[in-house]
Parts: C-alpha cells; sequence; structure tokens
C-alpha cells in the first residue's frame, strides 16, 4: 500500500538512450545476474529487448515511478519507494512472493520468479549502477539529480497548482527559482501569465513570500524602492522580479536599464516566450524573425515579423550590470548554478534570461516543451553563457550546433517559412552566437 | 468553516487507497475508518502464505502501526456497523453509537461463502484472519484437510497445505479448476501439475448434498454420489459482498452495491469500492463483481479522488490473477476466453509446464492465460488497458512474447509522449 510521504522534486535516474543497443549484446544483463548471484533470465534488473525482424535493440528497467503500482498493489507494503533516492524497493522480509507486482507493473520494471518466490528488481546499486559500465554501446547513463538538489532550499514557498495553460515551462522556471532562493525573498511580479499564477484568481496564489504586482512600466523602479527603503533601515532582503519579456524589452524597458545603470542589488528574471502571450499573442521586441503572432500576420505583404528580436542579455551586459546569464529548464543544472550565483550577489545587479517556449503562441503539443527548450540551445537559436562584472563565459558548449531548423520544424508559429526566411534567421542565429563567442573567446 | 466529514467502513486495500488519495488531495478534510475486524489492516491474499509459514502474523500488515497517526486518519477497530441512514446522514453501530458523515465509503469487502448445511457441521471458511486461527488449531490435531472448492483461494490452499505436509483432498462440483480465470487448456495442465505432487483433485462431484459431524470428523456427501470422510473440511466456493448491514436502504444493492465511474451509488454522498462494489466492466461497462486486490486499489482510488473534489473517472475493471504454486506461475490477465470473431495465438511446450494464449479482438489484445510462459504478464495487461493495436507485433507476440510485448510498450510510450 505505500504510503504518502512528501518525495522530493527529483531523483538520480539510470538513463537508457534511444538509440540501438549492439545486436545480441546483453552485457547490462548478465552484470547484474552477476552481482546479484543467479541466473540472468531470473534476478537480473534489467532487461534486453531484441527484435532484429523489426530492428530494434534496447534495454528496459525500472522507471522508479513516482507513484508506483508494485507498491500500491503489494498485500504486505513490502514494497515502498524511498524518500531519499527515489529508488522502488522491496523488503524481502515482508515479501509474500505472490507475484502480483509483476502483474500490476505496466512497464516490464519488476520479474517474478516463481522457482526462488522472489521478486527483482533494479535499484540502482545504491547510486552506482553497475550496468552502465558493462554496457557496451554507450546507452546507459546515471544522471544526478544531487547535482541540482545540492542547491535546493528545504522550504518550499509554493502552492500547487498552476492556472498557465499545459505545458507552459514557466511554472516548473518559476518553482525552480524559488526553490532556490527559498522563503528570505520579497517578489515582484507585472501583468504577463506568470501574474496569473503569483496572484491567483481572487482564491489561492502560489507564493508563500511577500509579494506584489506592479505595472508593467515600474517593475525595476519598484523593486529599487523598496531595497532601498529597507537597506535604508538596516534590514538585508532580497527583491526578485519574474516578469515576461513585454515588461522587460518593451515596456518596462525604461526603468530596467535606469535601475541596471545605477547597478542596483536586485534580481530580475526575465521569462521569455517571445510575445504577449498572456493578451493573446501579440508580437514583442522579443519575437523572432518571420515568426508569426496575430500583430505580424503571415499572409498578403506580411511573412510574420519584419525584424529580428532584441536581444536582451546582450543590452543588459552592455548596461555594465554586475551578473547576467541565459537559462533553459532544459538544462537544470546550469540553470539553478545561475540562479545561485544571482542569490549570493550582495552587491550589484542579476539579470537572469530565460527561455520559455509557449506552447499556445508558438503552436506546439503541450509535452514538447521541455524538447523544444533543449533544440533551443542545442541548435543555438538560444546559447547559454553568463557574465561575472562583464567577463563573459559559454556555460554550455556545442561541439556541433544543430541547424535552426530543426528548433523551427517542431512550432506552428514558423510554419510558413521557406527557404529563404529560414536562411534569414540562421544568419542572424550565426550572427548572435559569433558575437557572444567574441566576447567570450575561444577558452 | 465546518470540516468535511469521510467516513470509511472498511479498513481493506480499497479503503486504504482511498484513505491515500483523499489526502493526496488536500489534508483538511476529516477522515476516518472503522473496520469490524479487530487487528490491524491485512489483504486476504495474505493468508494461505501464513499457512504454509512462508510469513507470520505481524508481516502481513499492510500498513506499519503509526500509519493511520502520519496520514491523519482516525482509525477504529472492532467496530461492526449495524446500518446507515443515508436521510440523515449516520452510521449506526453494534455499541447504539452513531457517526455523522459528509461523504461515506463503503468498502467492506466480501464474505465466504458457506452452504448452511455444511457450515452447521463444522466445516470451515477461509477468508478472514479468524478463520486462519480457526483452521490452525484444528489442523494441529487432526492432519487430513478436504477442501471443496478448486477456485484460486481452493488451490492456493491446497498447496500451501500441502507444503506443509498435510494429505490434501480437493474436491470442485464442476469439470474443471479455476473456472473464473483460465481455460480448459491452461486449467488442465495446471490439475495435472498438482496430481504430480500428490495432491488428490477430484472433479465432476456436484454440490454437497448433506454432511455430519462424526467422532471429531466429518463426512460430505456430493450430489454424483461420491462421499467424503476426513478430518478437516475447508470450503472455497467464493465469497459474496458484504451488505446485509444494508438491509431495508434505499442504496441500490444486486449482487454488490451498484456504482457508476465515480464509485457512487445512487444515493447522494455514498460511495462504494472493492470486493463489495459493482462496478462497470473494462470491456462492456455492465456493473459486475471482481473481487481482486488491483481492482480494490483502483476503485478505492477512484472512489477517495471523487469523495474529495473530481477528476478521472474508473477505467471500469479487468478480471485478473497470479497464481504460484510448487514453482510454477500462472497468471490469467482480460477476457481469456475467445469470442466468435476473435482470434488467438497459441504457445506450448511437449511436457506441459508452459503454455499461452493470447486472444485478440480487432487487432487488440483482450485477455491471455499464462503458464511458465517467459512473458511480462504486466506489460500485455497495459497494452490490453491501452488499447493499444498490435500491428506488426502480432506474430513476434507469439515467438518472442517478452520482448515484443516490451517493444510494443516502448512504441506505445514514446507515441503518447512525442505524437
Amino acid at each position: 500500500m505505500g504510503i504518502p510521504v512528501r518525495m522530493k522534486s527529483f531523483y538520480d535516474t539510470l538513463q537508457i538512450a534511444e538509440k540501438s543497443c549492439p545486436p545480441d549484446c546483453a552485457a547490462c544483463v548478465k552484470r547484474c545476474a552477476d552481482i546479484r548471484g543467479g541466473p540472468p533470465s531470473t534476478c537480473a534488473g534489467i532487461k534486453v529487448v531484441h527484435l532484429p525482424e523489426l530492428g530494434v535493440h534496447t534495454a528496459v528497467a525500472c522507471n522508479q515511478c513516482s507513484e508506483p503500482a508494485c507498491a500500491e498493489n503489494c498485500p504486505t507494503g513490502a514494497i515502498w519507494k524511498d524518500r531519499d533516492d527515489g529508488v522502488v524497493r522491496i523488503d524481502e522480509g515482508k515479501c509474500l512472493g505472490c507475484g502480483l507486482c509483476e502483474l500490476v507493473c505496466p512497464y516490464g520494471g519488476i520479474r517474478f520468479d516463481a522457482s526462488a518466490r522472489k521478486a527483482y528488481k533494479c535499484d540502482h546499486c545504491g547510486g552506482r549502477p553497475e550496468c552502465i559500465d558493462a554496457c557496451e554501446g554507450n546507452i546507459l547513463s546515471y544522471l544526478k539529480a544531487r547535482n541540482v538538489l545540492k542547491y535546493w532550499k528545504e522550504d518550499d514557498v509554493s502552492n500547487p497548482g498552476t492556472p498557465l495553460c499545459p505545458g507552459c515551462p514557466a511554472e516548473g522556471l518559476l518553482r525552480v527559482a524559488l526553490r532556490v532562493f527559498g522563503g528570505a525573498i520579497f517578489f515582484f511580479g507585472a501583468p504577463g501569465c506568470v501574474a496569473t499564477m503569483v496572484g491567483g484568481w481572487g482564491t489561492q496564489g502560489t507564493l508563500r513570500v511577500p509579494n506584489t504586482t506592479t505595472l508593467m512600466t515600474n517593475v525595476a523602479s519598484t523593486m529599487t524602492g523598496v531595497k532601498r527603503y529597507h537597506r535604508s533601515v538596516g534590514q538585508d532582503v532580497t527583491c526578485v522580479a519574474f516578469v515576461g519579456d513585454g515588461t522587460t524589452v518593451d515596456v518596462g524597458f525604461q526603468p530596467l536599464s535606469g535601475a541596471a545603470e545605477r547597478n542596483e542589488n536586485i534580481i530580475y528574471i526575465c521569462y521569455d516566450n517571445e510575445a504577449y502571450m498572456n493578451t493573446g499573442i501579440q508580437g514583442s521586441g522579443s519575437t523572432p524573425l518571420h515568426g508569426w503572432t496575430f500583430t505580424t500576420p503571415v499572409g498578403g505583404k506580411w511573412r510574420g515579423k519584419r525584424q529580428g528580436a532584441k536581444y536582451m542579455p546582450l543590452i543588459m551586459l552592455h548596461h555594465g550590470i554586475s551578473y547576467v546569464a541565459t537559462a533553459s529548464i532544459a538544462f537544470p543544472e546550469d540553470y539553478v548554478r545561475k540562479l545561485d550565483k544571482a542569490s549570493k550577489l550582495k552587491e550589484g545587479m542579476s539579470y537572469i534570461h530565460l527561455i520559455s517556449p509557449c506552447p499556445t503562441g508558438w503552436r506546439f503539443p503541450p509535452e514538447w516543451s521541455i524538447r523544444v527548450s533543449r533544440l533551443a540551445v542545442e541548435t543555438n537559436y538560444f546559447p547559454l553563457w553568463e557574465a561575472e562584472d562583464g567577463k563573459v563565459r559559454m556555460t554550455v558548449r556545442l561541439p556541433q550546433p544543430a541547424p535552426v531548423r530543426e528548433f523551427t520544424a517542431l512550432q506552428g508559429r514558423f510554419e510558413h517559412f521557406d527557404k529563404a526566411m529560414l536562411d534569414a534567421l540562421q544568419a542572424q542565429v550565426d550572427k548572435r552566437y559569433d558575437a557572444i563567442i567574441g566576447l567570450a573567446g575561444s577558452e | 468553516m465546518k470540516r468535511h466529514r469521510h467516513l470509511i467502513i472498511g479498513c481493506g486495500s480499497a479503503a486504504l487507497s482511498a484513505v491515500k488519495e483523499i489526502r493526496r488531495i488536500n489534508r483538511e478534510d476529516d477522515v476516518s475508518l472503522v473496520t469490524m475486524e479487530d487487528c490491524p489492516p491485512y489483504s486476504p491474499m495474505s493468508l494461505p502464505y501464513l499457512i504454509s509459514g512462508r510469513i507470520d502474523a505481524s508481516g502481513i500488515q499492510m500498513v506499519p502501526e503509526d500509519y493511520f497517526e502520519e496520514v491523519g486518519a482516525t482509525w477504529r477497530r472492532g467496530r461492526r456497523v449495524v446500518s446507515v441512514d443515508t436521510g440523515a446522514r449516520k452510521v449506526f453501530y453494534d455499541n447504539a453509537e452513531a457517526d455523522p458523515y459528509d461523504t461515506l465509503l463503503i468498502a467492506t469487502g466480501s464474505d465466504a461463502l458457506v452452504p448452511p448445511l455444511l457450515g452447521e457441521a463444522g466445516c470451515l471458511p477461509f477468508h478472514t484472519i479468524d478463520d486462519y486461527a480457526r483452521i490452525m488449531k484444528r489442523l494441529g490435531r487432526r492432519r487430513k484437510v478436504a477442501i471443496l472448492g478448486a477456485g484460486l483461494v481452493g488451490m492456493e490452499l491446497a498447496a500451501a497445505l500441502h507444503e506443509k505436509g498435510h494429505p490434501v483432498h480437493l474436491i470442485d462440483k464442476e469439470a474443471r479448476i479455476l473456472m473464473r480465470y483460465f481455460g480448459e487448456e491452461a486449467a488442465s495442465r495446471i490439475a495435472r501439475l498438482f496430481r504430480e505432487r500428490g495432491i488428490i483433485l477430484d472433479l465432476d462431484w456436484g454440490e454437497s448434498v448433506a454432511a455430519e459431524r462424526r467422532k471429531g470428523g466429518i463426512r460430505v456427501d456430493f450430489e454424483h454420489g461420491q462421499s467424503i470422510d476426513t478430518d478437516t473440511v475447508i470450503v472455497c466456493v467464493g465469497v459474496a459482498p458484504r451488505t446485509s448491514f444494508l438491509r431495508a436502504n434505499p442504496i441500490k444493492v444486486s449482487r454488490g452495491i451498484v456504482v457508476d465511474q465515480k464509485m457512487r451509488t445512487n444515493v447522494s454522498g455514498v460511495f462504494a469500492a472493492g470486493d463489495v462494489a459493482e462496478a462497470p466492466d473494462f470491456f462492456t461497462g455492465q456493473e459486475g463483481l471482481n473481487p481482486v486486490l488491483p481492482s480494490a486499489v483502483e476503485q478505492g482510488r477512484v472512489a477517495g479522488r471523487h469523495m474529495a473534489g473530481g477528476g478521472e473517472a474508473y477505467e471500469g475493471w479487468l478480471p485478473m490473477n497470479t497464481f504460484n504454486f510448487f514453482g510454477h506461475k500462472a497468471i490469467s490477465v482480460g477476457r481469456f476466453a475467445p469470442l466468435e470473431g476473435d482470434e488467438t495465438i497459441t504457445r506450448e511446450d511437449r511436457n506441459g509446464r508452459e503454455y499461452m494464449r493470447i486472444v485478440f479482438r480487432e487487432g487488440r489484445m483482450v485477455g491471455a492465460n499464462f503458464l511458465n510462459a517467459d512473458v511480462d504478464a504486466g506489460v500485455v495487461r497495459g497494452l490490453i488497458m491501452k488499447r493499444v493495436e498490435v500491428g506488426k507485433y502480432k506474430d513476434l507476440l507469439r515467438k518472442k512474447p517478452r520482448e515484443a510485448a516490451l517493444s510494443l510498450m516502448l512504441d506505445t510510450e514514446r507515441e503518447d509522449s512525442f505524437p
């Protein structure tokens, strides 16, 4: 029956790459069975699938589900999810050997051996899965959430629930930021999608920290006032804004530019969905070249937006502020490290620019958000870098960036693209990337 | 604001699953459980393992001692419900006390069926921990056991008693064993494996027509002329929903308490789940009983969800069971018996130890019987529940059932994430 304990947000993961294993290879299965001292066909916690008839060669192991059916259906509660490492474990002393777990797991993650009356499953070898060492095809890897979790504060200051569209990554971006900053912040919002999350719909808001939603025009100046007042009475408070691209690059730009010029000690985070999404997809200064919105339409003389996007991170860098960074939810380790740096800055301003792919406005299925967030980086459309005191450093370097076509092809807002438009966008992406690399140097 | 009061009658798999779901939705509502049994929660599934000695009584507790405190629920044991007033929203107990509720979940499970003539002659049921204690007490003195009913419980019990060294005589009124879960081909193989072990298995004896106590033993006569004279008789002919406290009550009871896809009864605020509930079937949507643990867990979850707010409805129950005996593994999933127009694939070995049959309808799996087959039954079950078209995998499912099912599952998962 599993107890409803509060789990951590995420755990280390045994990842099985979506590419082909060497035909007939069963090195992982063999290693696992060797450790356990039994026959591979019954006791291994990983299985291989070889169907040369269909060209399928892969491996399957337990997903370590967050709500494991095996645990919920276990008649003696012998199966449980470990809160510390997220591994679903079997307490052999309580196991009846009934085999129900195998019947209720739809993923083939647990195996019941009737002759030994024992159930077997993957337990990550206590944090160092040996199958990975044995893997001959580089299919298996171990993703360590601890690299993210070490920046986590224990108190979660956000409430459950979201009024945002399905698949919107802004929710995750905000929650991660709140977990890294913890409860000791003043939060500033402005009209935009996330304002609905912060303020709620007249019912319950997301935040359990002091927060205010200003106009779009005066976020940075309001933060300045609050910060300076508290400093004048001897209180050290961290002021964090989490606002959209409309507020940042267009409507609220003047006070932001002023605050940056003065290098105020505030943290300003922009989640960039590249249009006025909350009001129904109108083009912003951040909408990309030839990108469709309702105000940069396609048809007649129009081919989407006529100009390229303002590149706000470099604009902020050239204000000479203390810290500038870009981040994507698809690179969480990179993101939390940058949040942590910003939170520790006791003098000077931090500006973090986030790519926030919008399923509704960019026209892609909600479940692709992370994929689009990742491709934005992998195509150099949205390079990941930071600058401490003006010194630029690439935080993710790609040996071989993918063409921007792989990013645009997933989105309806680029559906009208012909080769000329694609080439024009690619040229802009290259130019921008070269400019950043020029500042960062080859390293 | 007054706190919403959820009252749950019962403390088995369905009840615990409902508590967990309610608590997942909120921490504020008042949740209390009341159960007639005077012991920590356990599943009847554990009982054969107590008999065989694979586990002791302390090992069958489904949740730790402090569980209810941990989840913020009150739990009262040894308290029998005698009636429910759905108008006043009150439940009455055998000590004349009563509790009010806002939402009520009836998860009282089932009672073992014992024909009166057998009960009066001292034949024992096998469904609760008290039954287990009674059987053990009796077996201490007498070794020979007859089990009436070769369904899953009877067969499991027979195997467990055989493991403990008891001479076991297993009898069924029908000509076949495990009627509810296995077709003729699988069942006859299982029967053979039982007989090989020295268990006497007699079929087609018809109903029991007379029974009497005899010098500490029992004699039972059967419809087709046979009779037994033995030390102990255990009756495993099935279970029936525990609904007697609902006599003269507007809650609709057919064979069990009739519920819809939200586990709601016909009476506002009253839900039912688990063995006691007659819920919609996965294939037909017709209400029916499916007294197995995974159905109780799922129905409990759906009930809890709708008691505390709402959300997804119940997909319907799929018959399923797993049965281990003497190192063998027999599994039944879904509609294992082909109907007209269904296709099947079968696979068997020569020595009668392995058998597999998968039934298809309109290019999708609908059911299977497996005996010692190299396949992940849970994966097959998942593919049935998702109504996945097998397409190019059909032939491979016969040749390499395990790998084909896993690969089809992976394809389906991938399609779900990147349509």
